[in-house]
């Protein structure tokens, strides 16, 4: 291979396949064809006199970015970019979902120092849950996913990421079991005298296995897909070669996977409840039975994004067609976004039968929270608006 | 220089033609294009291959991995019986719009 002062071909190369590696679109077979194109370009541009730099550098200039051709190669495959976008999805679900436990569980241990009003309640929950929505807009601003690369490197074993996952839902059960059991009030979480009746260790087992079919769906699907979320993630931290919009598509799917999450707690939540009394009423629940209720309740969302990344189909058609269409303004997104909060929360909320103060609370905690991730899909989506399914190859 | 999106509606009939001629690899038919246009259509090349495989996924031409004199491995691509079907028709209708054009833009030629 070409070794000139200052210029090594093999390691061109290499660098080259990175960054073409890091486009979900292009297959490695492709990549082996550009490959080729690129050597004869190089060698065309070597008989003419140039040296090997040169001759290199006007060889990836006439193959063009990475970033260019991984678009239109995702025109012609926009199943393998969906994988990848539903792996973006699943991992902010299941960060999204622990940010909220861990919130619950701050304010929990919280109330168990001091007593905390409804306006100290607002204002932890504002400002904690605005810190995740709030580092989306300020990275969708500038662009950039840069600070992700820890995440990238969570990604990088199954096995880490299997151990860091169950350490969390270990911590964060834990941690709200603590809340709980210390809570000046118990009596306002478990119910009047229950807390006799329960010991602390019974107290951990309930909690723990009650998240586990919440968790567990997401968990497994996020150690199924991470090898994709990680090279999604390596994408837009590759130190600038592969620019802003894989960066800003990729915060667009972290915020599109919270609206998505939040509608199916509302809709999953909405079911929840009345199954489960029709359950009573007709059978003898065990909690058993309740258990593997909620699994089916919380697989069905799962399954939903299994599809979309695995399956051609008519929900993949219209998915495609929906986000890929110029018609889809901002305005759009964002109206979806807000119908995803108020239907299923608004059966959740009849269902509960809350109070108007709590209710009153509670949207407007858990709804600041959804219009900011919304907002960021929305301002996204507009900077990303371009229809996948065009043909056509560029003539820059 | 011809504009991006008349390049983007020659694509498929410039490819078809050239393979038309016999099987070829990416970077020779850019040369051809090239070659033939006296370099007045450019194309960023990489985004020749999503082209190749579009048509190949629509069976109008086929590919296989062979061994190049320099001892690389290429990708060559060759037209099939459909290819032939649609490049037939591509240029029919290429005509037809090369015709109304022509008489648009002469439209008295016996006085020229």
């Amino acid at each position: 291979m070409e070794s000139q002062p200052g210029f090594d071909l093999n390691h061109e190369l290499t660098a080259w396949r990175r960054q073409l590696s890091q486009q979900p679109a292009i297959t490695p077979e492709e990549t082996r064809e550009l490959e080729g194109h690129l050597l004869d370009a190089f060698e065309a541009a070597k008989h003419r006199g140039l040296s090997g730099k040169a001759a290199f550098a006007e060889a990836r200039l006439q193959v063009g970015s990475a970033e260019g051709i991984g678009e239109e190669y995702s025109k012609l495959n926009p199943l393998r970019n969906w994988s990848h976008r539903v792996s973006i999805m699943v991992l902010a679900i299941v960060i999204v979902s622990h940010w909220r436990a861990i919130g619950q569980t701050l304010s929990g241990i919280a109330q168990t120092v001091w007593p905390l009003g409804v306006w100290e309640l607002l204002t932890f929950g504002v400002v904690f849950y605005g810190v995740l929505p709030g580092i989306l807009l300020w990275q969708t601003v500038h662009g950039r996913a840069g600070s992700l690369r820890a995440l990238e490197l969570l990604l990088r074993s199954r096995a880490v990421l299997g151990g860091f996952l169950i350490l969390l839902w270990t911590a964060t059960t834990f941690a709200g079991v603590w809340a709980i059991w210390n809570h000046p009030r118990p009596d306002l979480v478990l119910g009047p005298g229950a807390k006799e009746q329960l010991t602390l260790a019974t107290l951990f087992q309930q909690h723990l296995f009650a998240s586990l079919p919440w968790f567990g769906p997401w968990a497994a699907m996020l150690l199924v897909m991470a090898p994709k979320a990680r090279q999604t993630l390596s994408t837009a931290t590759v130190s600038g070669l592969c620019g802003r919009r894989q960066a800003r598509e990729i915060l667009l799917w972290t915020a599109l996977g919270y609206v998505f999450l939040s509608a199916c707690i509302g809709l999953t939540g909405s079911l929840y409840y009345p199954l489960m009394r029709l359950g009573h009423w007709l059978f003898d629940m065990t909690p058993f039975v309740s258990q593997l209720c909620s699994l089916g309740l919380n697989l069905a969302p799962v399954a939903a994004l299994a599809w979309l990344a695995t399956r051609r189909g008519p929900l993949f058609a219209a998915t495609l067609a929906a986000t890929g269409r110029p018609f889809w303004s901002p305005w759009r997104i964002a109206g979806v976004g807000a119908m995803a909060f108020v239907i299923p929360y608004g059966l959740l909320g009849l269902t509960l039968s809350f109070s108007p103060s709590n209710l009153a609370v509670w949207v407007i905690s858990t709804g600041v929270w959804h219009a900011l991730f919304t907002v960021v899909a929305a301002r996204l989506y507009a900077q990303l608006n371009v229809n996948p399914r065009a043909s056509v190859p560029k003539a820059d | 220089m011809i504009s991006k999106d008349l390049v983007a509606a020659s694509s498929r009939p410039l490819i078809l033609s050239i393979l038309s001629e016999g099987e070829s690899y990416g970077y020779e038919i850019m040369q051809k294009i090239r070659q033939c246009s006296q370099e007045r259509i450019e194309w960023s090349e990489g985004m020749l291959y999503p082209v190749l495989h579009r048509l190949e996924r629509e069976g109008l031409i086929s590919a296989r991995w062979a061994q190049a004199e320099n001892g690389r491995e290429r990708k060559y691509y060759e037209l099939t019986k459909d290819g032939r079907k649609s490049l037939q028709q591509e240029r029919d209708q290429w005509l037809i719009v090369h015709d109304t054009l022509t008489k648009l833009w002469n439209p008295n030629p016996a006085l020229t």
